[in-house]
């Protein structure tokens, strides 16, 4: 596909905000069954923070100035964003897209692909700010009643905006790679020689200059380092530039995802 | 806005093609607001994929489609409003309930909340569903869940329904409180077009019938008019051993209007069949078995394409 064309939309293709939003109704109306699965969400970054920065931090140094604990917890958001993404967008839109063909159903009324891809999104996003915020509320109550501190600076207030944008932004990359996988055993490619090394390697426990400096370039492509440099920045307060170019690295790379997706989407199913 | 007595669909030369294979190769016809509209024809004649291009689910490669007199490559959203499609595998939202199923749907067709509870309610009792309104869809029988497809299908009171083979692989119960609910719904006067590779379905259901054959028309007319134009009033079924067949070819073909070879059986057309049979008598021939019965659009089939409808 040409690069003009991905990153352009045709009138008809814009998304109806109306019906997009019938997609969250739908998934509201699906979690009233399972609200469950929701409410273990949250567990995931909490109990790494438990074990990796209270448990490990207690032996480990504070790292460039701050606490082990302050250091990882913005990682362990960044990257719990992209694990709430690549869950429900392998494991959920690849079923209903491939197996149930629920978007099949769907879009046999008024509905149109755009208007799907934009409402599963918005579920996301809201799934992943309803995360980011409780994680937020409950490292700072934690930092206060144990220590140390996690939120170390007024401007980690920014923190839970910029989670959702990241959650945004992983969801669309997410649902672009669910379209590019055709048969479930790639599952296993994508989490264990994409997400896998990415949670492991985006500076989310120990910081990216510990690496050889000549991979530099390779950490500029890595959506989970931006992610992380973000997030890190606000909630520890080294407010810089480069937080702008992180934040615009998550936003064009989400929307060129996201359009790309929304295309690919057409192709599976209107054909 | 279509006159109220134009066409429902309308193709011209409409084509569908899948890289090199051709699914659908120009085919012309028109679907009348309140009739009962079939395709028929084996697995792969191009029912499906006209279906789909109707449904705005499958775009035209060439050739004119025009659906409540729009075009389904601009106004898809607005001819999917007036459409109610039951696809040819169930594809019902699985992680909702039965009732579910419709009330989301309905929501899909922007239908106000409370309407949606009532019409929920409506449907479920037509289809027979309103003890299962709250099992979860994978609970359902094979019929129960066609069943929910086209009540789902009615949620947004459709001038004309698609149904791609509504009843293939169910039991014969099954298969005939669907026919009597589109029965129903015709009566009701709504358009239905439906696709479908048993011919008692189609002598059943369809005012008028379009034979396809590799993406082609091989003959239009109603179920009625097909049985008089392509074969005649009856059909002598006779099984013989080979070898009295391979003798005897030359006199069996005379007999009749006309004689099709099956692997295992002969086909005599004739207005008389009883009268064909003695004949065969007379001739002396030992017969294994012999049946006599009207002639159906399966053998309308058989003498257009000279295959069987079993693939």
């Amino acid at each position: 596909m040409p690069w003009p064309e991905l990153l352009t939309m045709r009138r008809d293709e814009v998304p109806s905000l109306r019906r997009a939003l019938r997609m969250v109704q739908r998934s509201l109306m699906v979690y009233r069954h399972s609200w469950m699965v929701i409410v273990s969400g949250f567990f995931e970054p909490l109990f790494y923070l438990l074990s990796v920065g209270v448990g490990l931090g207690g032996m480990v140094s504070d790292v460039g100035g701050i606490s082990y604990t302050a250091f990882i917890a913005p990682g362990l958001l960044a990257s719990s964003c992209m694990n709430g993404a690549v869950s429900d967008g392998f494991f959920n839109i690849w079923f209903k897209l491939h197996y149930q063909k629920t978007y099949d159903g769907i879009l046999a009324t008024p509905m149109r692909v755009s208007d799907v891809a934009l409402g599963e999104l918005l579920w996301a996003l809201m799934r992943g700010s309803i995360y980011a915020t409780t994680f937020l509320v409950l490292v700072a109550v934690m930092g206060e009643v144990w220590g140390p501190p996690v939120l170390l600076s007024p401007t980690a207030l920014l923190a839970a905006p910029a989670a959702i944008i990241v959650a945004a932004s992983f969801s669309a990359m997410a649902l672009l790679l669910t379209t590019l996988v055709s048969r479930r055993e790639q599952f296993d490619y994508v989490m264990g020689l994409l997400v896998m090394p990415m949670f492991l390697f985006s500076g989310i426990f120990f910081p990216v200059s510990q690496m050889p400096s000549a991979l530099w370039w390779v950490f500029q492509l890595v959506p989970l380092y931006h992610a992380v440099e973000l997030l890190r920045g606000l909630t520890t307060g080294h407010v810089a530039p480069v937080l702008l170019w992180h934040l615009t690295f998550l936003l064009l790379g989400g929307a060129a995802a996201f359009v790309a997706a929304m295309r690919r989407l057409d192709r599976t199913l209107i054909k | 806005m279509p006159s109220a007595s134009g066409p429902l669909v309308l193709a011209r030369a409409l084509r569908k093609t899948f890289g090199s294979f051709t699914a659908v190769d120009g085919i012309d016809f028109e679907v009348r607001p309140g009739e009962a509209f079939g395709f028929l024809g084996p697995n792969g004649a191009g029912k499906t994929s006209t279906m789909r291009m109707i449904a705005c689910a499958s775009p035209v490669t060439s050739g004119e489609l025009r659906v409540f007199d729009r075009d389904p490559r601009t106004d898809a959203s607005a001819i999917k409003a007036r459409l109610g499609v039951v696809p040819q595998a169930d594809n019902l939202d699985a992680e909702l309930t039965v009732r579910e199923n419709l009330l989301m749907y309905a929501r899909y067709f922007d239908i106000p909340q409370r309407v949606a509870r009532d019409r929920a309610e409506e449907l479920l009792a037509f289809v027979q569903l309103a003890e299962r309104r709250d099992s979860q869809v994978e609970t359902l029988s094979g019929g129960m869940k066609r069943r929910l497809t086209i009540a789902r299908a009615l949620v947004n009171e459709p001038e004309l329904i698609l149904l791609d083979e509504p009843t293939t692989g169910l039991d014969p119960q099954a298969r005939h409180l669907i026919w009597e609910r589109l029965y129903r719904l015709k009566r009701q006067g709504t358009t239905l077009l439906l696709t479908t590779h048993y011919m008692d379905e189609a002598e059943q259901l369809c005012d008028r019938l379009l034979v396809m054959d590799k993406g082609r028309i091989v003959a239009e007319g109603s179920p009625r008019e097909l049985i008089a134009r392509y074969v005649t009033r009856e059909v002598l079924e006779v099984r013989m051993t080979d070898e009295v067949r391979a003798a005897n070819a030359g006199r069996l073909a005379t007999l009749g209007t006309h004689l099709e070879h099956l692997p295992e059986r002969l086909q005599f057309y004739a207005d008389d069949g009883e009268q064909v049979l003695e004949q065969i008598h007379q001739m002396g021939l030992p017969v294994e078995r012999a049946l006599v019965r009207r002639a159906t659009l399966e053998d309308v089939f058989l003498r257009l394409t000279g295959r069987t409808l079993i693939d």
